[in-house]
């Protein structure tokens, strides 16, 4: 085990957690697939696995916080850039069957290791952090750069780089002959060339035609020629080849481990960072969820991420809604017409846990979440015809495991339309049940259902409903609202397409 | 390098046509104009001997060209000028037409714009581009050789300035440095050329020095280009007794590596020698892309400028000759013997000729019986208008107009004739699409629309028709728009008249924005399909004496 890691306060990460099924129910797959894109690799195993406990969340939120302060952003994704560069050396060396050039590929890469580690040292001692991850970071790190190893292996591989470096080759060819000698060149036919670059190609970033192309050859292992040529040098300087030999030898492993995993798990944060700052430039926003001490649970203008990034891009906003859970209270009941956006209020409660959970800002305003042990979901799908089970049957076989061992009793759990094919009276008593059982578990959560008679009764379960605005059309507010009835008779009307503005579209043929 | 014979500060790229391109070349028949600008008629003494099938390049190029309209008389003037300096030596368009044509398509038979030969790989692109430069460079050479020769015909700012920046382009030094590159290539040759070579004893090597270092992954890098040349030499046949003694000479030089001992060093000495090749093919990328797009430019440009002089050629037939038109003072016409080029073109015949001059009208209402050569009329005035903003001649002895970049037709169809509520729809769906359009326009450039309308609102009753007319022409025409107008609504022709003698009365003024024109009947009854000023007349005469009767009783009573 590493002495330290950036995710985890013990050090304790471990990258290798099953799918769950609410990464399907919360749309939590089409999220990643955005910060994946913006992130330009895929990072979702990373957002499978949580922190064991609160302080774990902790841990994490306040690297996070850390992380986005002024430079941070720019500092790390250097330090990444860089040892992903060496990770490429590391790939390049495998292409090669040549023990000399295996042994310069490793000075180039142990280059990379220690210009990255001391630019990651230097510029991170010129921000504050506050953060536990990142305050034991530099700690970790001065003591390395400091250290007599870090400074004898940083003086040899100049050295011995520069004494590479410090031998010019002259190669004459002619009538299938090389000639080599040991001089500098001017580039003569170069400057000729380049009289005739037209002056906007000729800015920095036009790489000339020798860094696009190598005249001898793009393979990574060295060619006949040049190893032809090495022999002649070889001879003319042995010493340098000796000393090259004798310290790749010694150096042996010479990289820290904590620091090659800091540059895989800072991913995490990062392309959380990127995603969230391509997010805020479309005008979405995010917070850091506030530890709840006691059981309350509070989102202020919580809203569905992944419905968001799909909508932002249009330049629509999403429907936000405000929802608060008290100290007494357990589980949400939420009716409401159809299409009135109630499984999208259900999932931007669990996306709201979800991040909490990994310590990620969430999508609201203003956030106090309670640490839940487990998410636990269940959605209604289409009947599976694999299965040949009826739709009852294939819901109770999902029903049966959740229910089984929340012994944790801080699960957090959504349920999306059970029982929908089962008569109602049967339907409200298995739902009953269902609710008794995960309110007697001391779990929280939302049950979104179509059955009026569930929310009734017990004090732990707060009644929500689906609104409609004036005009007596969806507006996707989800309200607290104890007294049903009322609306009922407006979902009558609804029910016959007989509002206003249905009927009106009805006689302008706009509707479908 | 800009070619600058359409425009004096652009080439031809995304320029703005007019909205309704399609509707435009449909009601005017255009297409005749393409057509026969991209015929050439050949001549024997002084007769046609036959005439070419029309070069589809050209047919394009002058669709192109006349469906953009100029937007200011310095352009007009500025295209115009330049046109005349063709007409002075109608060969040089032609010549510069088939240069750069030819170039194009030798180009494009070697593969340029990615349509590689099938069987040419990477050492065949690349004496493609060996060749391409050379043709670049000895097609501008000519080019520059022919309009130095014609140079002193020229009085146009088009055709002096393309001279001048020419030789700006091409540089004495420039061209050396080119033919220097060229020269220091010519070692790569392959197959036949290089066999015949071979054959008079003789071989092209290069010699080639360049710089390096031992690299990151001690793969050479940072290399540098000393010298490159090609080396005329005799040929010394592989492991002859002369070329033995060659490599034996070669050896005794210290760190030498003779690359015949192992193939794989062969191979990257090959290799090299094709990279340098590349190299210096890359570094001439520049002047082929620039030349290349003034070459694209001067073949679209001179196909237009041939097709000009085509058509002024065509005109010799019928002994009649285009003229330059004039850009005149807003809302005001002024035309000598125009007549209707398309007409004269299909029917191979000498149209009616007709003369006007109208001042500060924003509306031109023609109308009077059928077969009275009103439509041609209107088409005369749609097609010249069309070919002043074109910088093109037109087919009158006079033509003065304005300039209408939002010019539209609106043109009666022939199945528009029956009446037919979907067609009235179809008709009223082109007109809203004009509409807007108009608008549009006007929002960029207030002043500058015209709508010809022939025949319109023709698939309702006269009396519906007449109505839906005057609303719109008469909103068009209030908004700024000019209209002119072909009409059998007399119902509405008439409204309109009396309304503006009312207009004159009221205000105490002689002239209106309206003008009324009719073809002009003799007092034999003999027409004359000339057009002239005159009052309305209803053509249902029984009626017309009725309402007059009528209104005059009404009017005494």
């Amino acid at each position: 085990m590493a002495i330290f890691s950036i995710l985890d306060s013990d050090g304790t990460y471990k990258d290798t957690v099953a799918l769950s099924p609410y990464y399907i129910d919360f749309n939590i797959d089409r999220i990643m697939k955005e910060i994946n894109a913006y992130w330009k690799e895929d990072v979702s195993a990373m957002y499978r696995y949580f922190p064991s406990d609160e302080q774990g969340q902790e841990y994490r939120k306040s690297v996070y916080k850390d992380i986005c302060r002024d430079g941070m952003y720019e500092i790390l994704v250097d330090f990444r850039e860089e040892m992903k560069n060496r990770a490429k050396i590391l790939e390049n060396k495998k292409q090669t069957r040549s023990e000399l050039q295996k042994m310069v590929m490793t000075l180039s890469e142990m280059k990379i290791y220690l210009n990255a580690v001391d630019t990651l040292y230097k510029r991170l001692s010129e921000v504050k952090l506050e953060s536990e991850g990142m305050t034991k970071l530099m700690q970790l790190l001065s003591d390395y750069v400091s250290s007599d190893r870090y400074k004898k292996l940083e003086e040899e591989v100049s050295a011995i780089r520069k004494s590479l470096d410090d031998i010019p080759i002259k190669l004459r060819y002619k009538d299938h002959f090389l000639y080599v000698s040991f001089e500098e060149v001017e580039g003569k036919y170069d400057s000729f060339l380049k009289e005739f670059s037209t002056p906007d190609k000729d800015n920095q970033k036009f790489l000339t035609f020798f860094q696009r192309k190598n005249p001898l050859g793009d393979a990574v292992e060295i060619t006949a020629l040049e190893e032809e040529v090495i022999t002649i040098i070889y001879d003319k300087k042995p010493q340098v080849f000796g000393n090259l030999t004798r310290f790749i030898k010694e150096a042996g492993d010479y990289a820290e481990e904590y620091i090659l995993q800091l540059a895989d798990e800072i991913a995490f944060y990062l392309s959380f960072l990127t995603f969230e700052r391509v997010m805020k430039e479309r005008g979405l926003y995010f917070v850091p969820a506030k530890k709840s001490d006691s059981k309350k649970m509070v989102a202020e203008d919580l809203y569905d991420l992944a419905l968001a990034c799909q909508m932002s891009r249009d330049g629509i906003m999403p429907i936000a809604n405000d929802t608060r859970m008290e100290e007494d209270e357990n589980f949400f009941v939420l009716t409401g017409p159809n299409q009135g956006g109630k499984t999208t209020f259900a999932r931007s409660l669990g996306q709201l846990v979800f991040f909490s959970k990994l310590g990620l800002p969430v999508p609201a305003k203003r956030a106090e979440i309670p640490f839940y042990a487990r998410i636990l979901t269940h959605f209604s799908v289409e009947e599976s015809v694999e299965t040949g089970k009826g739709k009852l049957a294939e819901e109770l076989t999902r029903l049966a495991p959740m229910m089984e061992d929340s012994t944790q009793k801080n699960d957090f759990v959504v349920i999306n339309e059970l029982f929908t094919t089962a008569a109602n009276y049967d339907a409200c008593i298995m739902g009953k049940r269902v609710l008794d059982h995960f309110v007697g578990q001391g779990c929280h959560g939302i049950y979104v259902t179509h059955l009026q008679d569930l929310s009734k009764e017990d004090p732990g379960i707060v009644s929500l409903r689906a609104m409609m605005n004036e005009e007596h059309r969806q507006n996707f507010k989800i309200v607290r609202s104890t007294d049903p009835a009322l609306e009922s008779s407006i979902l009558l009307v609804e029910k016959h397409r007989l509002h206003f503005e249905q009927v009106k579209n009805r006689l302008k043929g706009e509707e479908e | 390098m800009i070619a600058g014979l359409l425009f004096a500060d652009k080439d031809w790229n995304h320029i703005k046509k007019y909205d309704d391109e399609k509707t435009i070349i449909d009601d005017l028949h255009l297409n005749t104009i393409f057509r026969v600008s991209a015929q050439k008629v050949i001549w024997k003494k002084g007769n046609v001997e036959r005439v070419t099938g029309a070069d589809p390049f050209i047919e394009q190029t002058m669709r192109r060209v006349i469906m953009a309209p100029l937007r200011t008389k310095e352009e007009v003037e500025y295209r115009q000028a330049v046109i005349k300096d063709f007409l002075k030596v109608p060969e040089l368009a032609e010549e510069l037409y088939e240069l750069t044509t030819k170039l194009k398509d030798v180009w494009e038979a070697m593969g340029r714009n990615g349509k590689k030969h099938q069987e040419q790989d990477a050492a065949g692109e690349m004496i493609t581009n060996i060749k391409v430069i050379n043709m670049l460079l000895n097609t501008l050479c000519t080019v520059r050789s022919k309009l130095e020769e014609k140079k002193d015909n020229f009085s146009s700012e088009g055709l002096n300035n393309l001279i001048a920046r020419i030789n700006e382009e091409l540089t004495e030094d420039k061209e050396k440095r080119i033919r220097k590159v060229l020269d220091d290539l010519s070692f790569y040759v392959l197959g036949e050329e290089r066999e015949e070579k071979m054959k008079a004893g003789r071989i092209c090597v290069p010699e080639i020095v360049l710089g390096c270092r031992i690299g990151d992954a001690l793969r050479f890098d940072s290399f540098k280009l000393e010298e490159l040349q090609s080396l005329d030499k005799k040929f010394h046949k592989p492991g002859g007794i002369l070329s033995k003694m060659d490599d034996y000479k070669n050896k005794l030089v210290p760190d030498s590596i003779q690359l015949a001992k192992n193939p794989k060093l062969l191979d990257q000495g090959a290799y090299m020698e094709r990279m340098m090749v590349r190299y210096l093919c890359e570094s001439l990328n520049g002047f082929v892309d620039e030349i290349g797009a003034f070459f694209d430019q001067l073949q679209m440009q001179s196909a237009f400028m041939t097709g000009v002089c085509f058509l002024q050629d065509q005109m010799r037939r019928y002994s009649m000759s285009l003229t330059f038109p004039k850009v005149g003072e807003k809302q005001s016409y002024k035309f000598k013997e125009l007549m209707e080029l398309v007409m004269c073109l299909e029917q191979h015949m000498v149209p009616v000729g007709n003369t006007c001059e109208i001042k500060d009208k924003n509306m031109l209402v023609v109308t009077g019986a059928n077969q009275g050569g009103k439509s041609t009329f209107l088409r005369s005035i749609g097609i010249a208008q069309i070919l002043l903003q074109a910088g093109m001649p037109v087919l009158a002895d006079e033509y003065e107009a304005p300039l209408y970049p939002g010019m539209f037709t609106h043109f009666t169809r022939r199945e528009d004739s029956e009446m037919n509520s979907g067609r009235l729809d179809e008709e009223l769906k082109r007109m809203s699409q004009i509409v807007d359009y108009l608008r549009k326009n006007e929002e960029e450039a207030p002043g500058t629309s015209l709508v010809l309308l022939n025949e319109s609102f023709a698939t309702t009753t006269e009396k519906e028709g007449s109505v839906i007319a005057y609303d719109i022409l008469q909103a068009m025409t209030q908004m700024g728009v000019n209209v002119a107008t072909v009409t059998h609504l007399l119902t509405f022709a008439k409204r309109l008249y009396e309304e503006k003698e009312q207009e004159k009365k009221d205000k105490g003024i002689e002239e209106t924005n309206v003008v009324f024109l009719s073809a002009e009947r003799l007092d034999s009854g003999e027409r004359t399909y000339r057009m002239i000023p005159c009052v309305p007349q209803l053509t249902s005469f029984g009626l017309d004496l009725y309402d007059r009767m009528i209104l005059g009783k009404d009017a005494e009573t």
